[in-house]
């Protein structure tokens, strides 16, 4: 079904706000990448398929944001991370259940899950800590 | 092989500012670095012998919304009808000028090019910066989360800290090492050291402050992003910075004390950080740093001097691992124990880093190359390190998309 989708932002995108993570599996070698790319990163193979991730991971590190960009500067102090999926790759996202005025509120290495919330007009990653 | 087949004559640039170049535009602060950069040959030169320009500028168009700059300042600097080309690899652009200059001049096309680079910062708002700035990001997987490139480097400092164990207070020694260095150089945008801030907004606002550490961790110095705050942070500047290159034959005709480029390495990395195995190295960073000593015939223990990409405090403590100065893991408490000061083991950012002498993105590499060439030559005063032979520069382009880093010797 999703054989003819082209590996796109604009096709990521459109999954994210059908809550799907799509990301490519490498036909050749197996290697899964995070976001989608049109060539494997492993070994250099253009023949990929679409392939969804669960959405559990780790956390590998964050931040706290209290210097914004415009279209986020009424949002701060707001939380970011990266997250490394079961399945290998990792990911940036939005933290949206964090304590941010206690410093040591989040573990780096905790388990979190792929959730979603919408802003601009559409779907963004968030980690919840689980 | 391209190894000394070039160097440098001459060296200028505009004092780093924020406030002080508000009624400039790119092509005056080009030019005044230029007509410093021609006066600083020994010899003397003269325009006509400049054959072509290569510039390094970022986000021009969203600060000035004016791109083709090439041709505005070769036009500007007097220059007609000399080819020029921009060059952009973010952060590191000018670096990258003056590898593309070098290599112009080693394939024997032209005998003298100017490079340099221009960034005039200060007409955007924080917020707005903040966003022009994360164009050197991935727009597509690393901006809609609203990570900005301080975020990164805090989110880097992160994990660093949770896999060796540093801290951001050995942190704040970079800020307050870089400040001191910069208080000697008078193109530094900030020529105080920390501890005369401090004291100077105690003052103002009726507080008082035990001493540097005492500041740096109150509310007087805000977050910009957890654990970085204000005082980690590279600021808003607006300069330019510009270097003769000539073939090593040439050279002789303008100066005696020429400085030869040594090293050039260049390497590209991942756009966004979260497809890096390991967030506590810039991978592309040590890929150049063994290039550069490769060509040069060197070992990082044989640098007496280096300037490091610090726009953000853990960018030192990384940089001085990945070029092999330190053992990994060790960055931060060799800056603590002051193995990196003027009179360290390695003395790093001797001209105040991005830190302090102040960060017009495109600028910077130059920049650093007029601060080597001033060691090299003797010409640091306050600020010289004894000795120095050779130096090198390091220069990163956002968290490591780009890594340029270049040895130069006496």
């Amino acid at each position: 079904m999703n054989e003819k989708i082209p590996f796109t932002v604009n096709a990521f995108q459109d999954f994210l706000n059908n809550k799907k993570l799509m990301g490519t599996k490498c036909r050749d070698c197996g290697n899964l990448n995070l976001p989608p790319r049109i060539i494997c990163t492993e070994c250099d193979g253009k023949r990929l398929e679409w392939h969804e991730f669960k959405g559990n991971g780790t956390l590998q590190t964050y931040t706290f944001i209290y210097t914004a960009p415009t279209f986020l500067k009424d949002k701060v102090p707001y939380a970011v991370g990266i997250a490394k999926l079961e399945e290998g790759p990792m990911i940036t996202a939005r933290i949206t259940d964090a304590d941010i005025n206690e410093s040591n509120s989040i573990d780096i290495g905790a388990n979190v899950k792929i959730e979603y919330i919408q802003e601009s007009g559409r779907n963004i990653l968030t980690l919840r800590i689980k | 092989m391209i190894a000394d087949k070039v160097a440098i004559i001459g060296a200028g640039m505009t004092r780093f500012h924020y406030s002080l170049h508000l009624g400039k535009s790119t092509r005056e602060l080009f030019v005044e670095a230029f007509l410093e950069c021609l006066e600083s040959v020994d010899k003397g030169i003269n325009h006509k012998d400049i054959e072509a320009l290569f510039i390094g500028n970022t986000v021009n168009e969203y600060f000035e919304h004016q791109s083709h700059l090439s041709s505005l300042l070769a036009d500007w600097s007097g220059l007609l009808p000399i080819p020029s080309t921009r060059i952009e690899t973010a952060c590191a652009s000018s670096s990258t000028a003056l590898e593309i200059g070098t290599l112009a001049v080693a394939s024997g096309m032209y005998d003298i090019v100017l490079v340099g680079g221009v960034e005039k910062m200060s007409t955007l708002q924080t917020d707005e910066m903040t966003w022009a700035l994360m164009s050197g990001m991935d727009q597509a997987y690393e901006c809609p989360l609203g990570v900005s490139n301080p975020g990164l480097y805090a989110m880097m400092a992160m994990a660093h800290f949770e896999k060796y164990g540093s801290t951001w207070e050995q942190l704040a020694t970079i800020s307050i090492k870089n400040h001191h260095n910069a208080s000697l150089n008078p193109k530094a945008q900030y020529q105080s050291e920390i501890i005369d801030t401090a004291n100077k907004i105690a003052q103002k606002k009726g507080l008082s402050f035990k001493d540097e550490m005492d500041f740096l961790q109150s509310p007087s110095n805000p977050y910009v992003a957890y654990p970085l705050r204000l005082f980690d942070c590279s600021p808003i500047s607006d300069g330019a910075s510009t270097v003769i290159l000539a073939s090593t034959e040439k050279a002789k005709n303008f100066t005696d004390t020429p400085i030869y480029i040594s090293g050039l390495g260049h390497k590209s990395g991942t756009m966004s950080l979260h497809d890096r195995n390991d967030f506590t190295t810039i991978p592309s960073a040590v890929e150049a740093g063994k290039k550069a000593y490769k060509m040069a015939k060197i070992e990082p223990k044989d640098i007496d001097v280096a300037m490091v990409h610090d726009c953000f405090t853990p960018a030192e403590m990384i940089a001085i691992e990945d070029l092999g100065f330190f053992t990994k893991g060790e960055g931060a408490r060799a800056s603590e124990e002051g193995r990196t000061s003027l009179t360290g083991e390695i003395p790093i950012n001797t001209d105040g880093g991005l830190k302090a002498k102040g960060h017009p993105i495109a600028a910077t590499g130059t920049a650093m190359v007029h601060e080597v060439w001033k060691q090299l030559r003797g010409e640091a005063e306050k600020r010289q390190v004894p000795n120095a032979n050779i130096g090198l520069l390091h220069n990163i382009g956002a968290t490591g998309g780009t890594a340029v880093v270049q040895i130069f010797k006496r």
